[in-house]
């Protein structure tokens, strides 16, 4: 399969210890996630705090490494790698994070701050890191570099440190990008900048991009494809216009339904109404105690992430109980 | 009129000099009107919150302007005076709940001891008024003997709303109160602003970066740029026909409908320091259509009718500028010539 990663079937567990001698327990923050992406693709992950998408970036830069299920960077599985492979793969894997402030060493000049990564892996003369150096500043449109190589991270602003963590992640010329929240922290008037960089480094220098955010609105602006994840597991995944247009799973038509917009006069829109059902036993939809169109199925079997238009998958028993047999799961 | 604040000026002293965080805010909000204030981070909108409270940190205070609450100035309040205003008038819901919340105490203690420090009712009263609270924001009255962290983020700013609204103040300051939350919760929790202000005949001042939240829960927005007010209007006045450049752009950067494809644009550069504000209009660095008047001279707020109001020397020529603006040539010119 045309992949540059692709998660087969991935979970991640997470044991947490009980407080004042109570017990632990297992928490299921990736269950089963299997997913493709795409060579030169903006894929969008979405959900709310708590639903696992963090997590999946920190399996797919191998921050985190997978409970089970595997992780192939262009075929090849990550638990295999080597110390060199490893190595290798970090550099063409490529993290932003969400608070400008906080990822960037106040002490350092920009310059030094870009430069690092390629005085760890040993690239290049002084004057080559220069160059690249230049190059990472003014792809991520901070302009004439020059001036920005001897500023320190609080001569700049939020939007400026941003790009500094941008061009920092793309100076050694990764093949992917996972941008986590990468504009929650910034002020409106500036975010649609740093968004419209990620898709530009998409068209111009080839880069995929894994773009996470809690913000439907941002990933719809930004994403070709949508992820869309609830309690670890993915509920809906396809190209952005039909799971953001028309959504399938209920989930995802709740979530749509409570971003606010500027449709302005009337009274606040209609919303899909969730349930405050109890957690639903284990084996069932994850969803099944807060979806209003419940069914009894729904509490007894998991639903599988099929597809039921082209390019359009859905773990959902309201779209695949019908139509698809059981057993013909498709991949997202 | 509810609340009339008028050329309200604050400022902080820091090492240096004097910073005014808001520098000559006139704005009114009219019994159970729902009033959005926005504007970025640094404009001024928390201290504007925080100085009708009268709870402005050490290093601040208020240098010039009034704060007519009922026509009663409460800048002339002494600090007694003054806490007998905030909660049983003027009540405040803040950014983040946790802050607002004891977190040793058991949350229906907290807002029992809210009720009987402002008002001479016994405990079994107060509790019961507390129960109460509790069902009128969504929460089990069963849940009053719970501690902060045995709530959710929605659940805890829900107990902060029923603190807020304990003691029916008539107006209801709710800074980003759903900042940390997520879209499913902050749409509920919006929910219920609205059914208080209705139920209760609340004025609510809404105090956000989140354009899109205004445009869904107020009547009136006043959106705010480096410590002064650039607009105020009717909501669907001002975001219809918004006749300033910067409220322009910050619509622009905001998403209409989010099941079709849409274009963003940023404005670029940022604010000015307040420190050393620049001569004229402070949006002109970052504005598309200033000229020499605007760099040298400081816009007034021009009244574009009784309720309409925007400081723009070109705010009579606002439909050129809203066409210059769609068309997404504006910024994009300008953007070309910034370092």
């Amino acid at each position: 399969m045309n992949a540059v990663l692709e998660l087969v079937d991935v979970t991640r567990l997470f044991h947490v210890r009980g407080a004042q001698g109570a017990e632990g327990r297992i928490v299921r923050a990736v269950d089963g996630v299997s997913l493709t992406v795409r060579p030169g693709e903006i894929l969008g992950i979405a959900g709310e705090s708590g639903s696992g998408k963090s997590t999946v970036a920190e399996l797919i830069v191998g921050l985190q490494t997978p409970t089970r299920g595997r992780i192939l960077f262009e075929g090849e599985d990550l638990a295999g790698f080597n110390r060199q492979a490893r190595k290798a793969f970090h550099r063409r894997a490529q993290m932003v994070f969400q608070d400008p402030y906080e990822s960037i060493n106040p002490q350092h000049l920009v310059r030094r701050w870009i430069e690092e990564p390629l005085l760890i892996h040993g690239i290049g003369t002084p004057a080559d890191r220069t160059a690249r150096v230049c190059r990472a500043l003014d792809q991520a449109e901070l302009r004439p570099a020059e001036i920005f190589l001897h500023r320190y991270p609080h001569q700049l602003s939020g939007g400026q440190r941003q790009r500094v963590a941008i061009a920092r992640a793309i100076v050694l010329e990764p093949a992917f990008l996972v941008a986590d929240e990468p504009v929650s922290m910034l002020d409106v008037s500036i975010r649609a900048g740093i968004l419209r960089l990620l898709r530009r480094l998409r068209d111009e220098i080839g880069l995929t991009i894994v773009y996470i955010s809690h913000d439907l609105s941002t990933v719809r602006y930004v994403a070709d494809r949508v992820a869309i994840m609830y309690g670890g597991k993915l509920v809906e995944v396809g190209g952005a216009d039909v799971v953001l247009g028309s959504p399938l799973h209920p989930y995802t038509r709740a979530l749509l339904s409570a971003v606010p917009t500027l449709a302005v006069g009337g009274p606040r829109r209609p919303r899909v109404a969730l349930l405050a059902g109890a957690p639903p036993p284990v084996f069932s939809c994850r969803f099944a105690g807060r979806c209003p169109q419940a069914m009894a199925v729904c509490r007894q079997r998991e639903p599988a992430l099929v597809e039921i238009a082209p390019g359009h998958a859905a773990a959902c028993f309201l779209h695949s109980e019908a139509s698809i047999p059981a057993g013909q799961e498709v991949r997202g | 009129m509810l609340l009339a604040i008028e050329d309200l000026v604050v400022a902080y002293r820091l090492r240096t000099r004097p910073v005014r965080a808001v520098d000559g805010l006139t704005l009114s909000i009219e019994a159970g009107q729902r009033v959005g204030l926005v504007g970025e981070s640094g404009c001024g909108k928390t201290t504007v919150a925080r100085a009708l409270l009268g709870i402005l940190p050490t290093n601040g205070s208020i240098e010039r302007g009034r704060i007519l609450l009922d026509g009663r100035d409460l800048t002339r309040l002494s600090a007694a005076e003054m806490r007998a205003v905030r909660w049983r008038r003027i009540a405040m819901v803040p950014q983040s709940a946790m802050n607002a919340l004891n977190p040793v105490l058991r949350v229906g203690d907290q807002l029992v001891e809210t009720i009987r420090i402002h008002e001479p009712v016994g405990p079994a009263r107060a509790r019961s008024r507390a129960a109460e609270l509790f069902e009128r924001v969504g929460l089990e009255p069963r849940r009053l003997q719970d501690y902060p962290h045995q709530f959710s983020g929605g659940m805890r700013q829900r107990a902060t709303i029923a603190m807020a609204v304990a003691l029916r103040p008539q107006l209801l300051i709710a800074d980003e109160p759903t900042t940390a939350l997520d879209v499913l919760v902050q749409d509920r929790i919006l929910t219920l602003l609205e059914q208080l202000c209705a139920d209760l005949g609340l004025a609510l001042l809404y105090i956000t970066h989140d354009v899109p939240v205004v445009a869904e829960l107020c009547d009136a927005v006043g959106v705010m740029y480096a410590g002064k007010l650039a607009e105020f209007g009717p909501l669907a006045e001002v975001f219809s026909a918004p006749a300033h450049p910067y409220t322009m752009g910050l619509l622009q950067a905001s998403p209409k409908r989010i099941t079709d494809r849409f274009e963003l644009t940023s404005i670029p550069g940022a604010p000015p320091n307040l420190a050393a504000p620049p001569h004229g209009c402070r949006f002109a660095a970052r504005c598309p259509f200033a000229d020499d008047r605007c760099h040298a001279l400081e816009p007034e707020l021009i009244s574009l009718n009784a309720q309409h109001a925007a400081a723009c020397h070109y705010a009579g020529v606002a439909p050129k500028m809203r066409d210059a603006v769609a068309s997404g040539e504006a910024w994009a010119q300008l953007q070309a010539t910034m370092p």
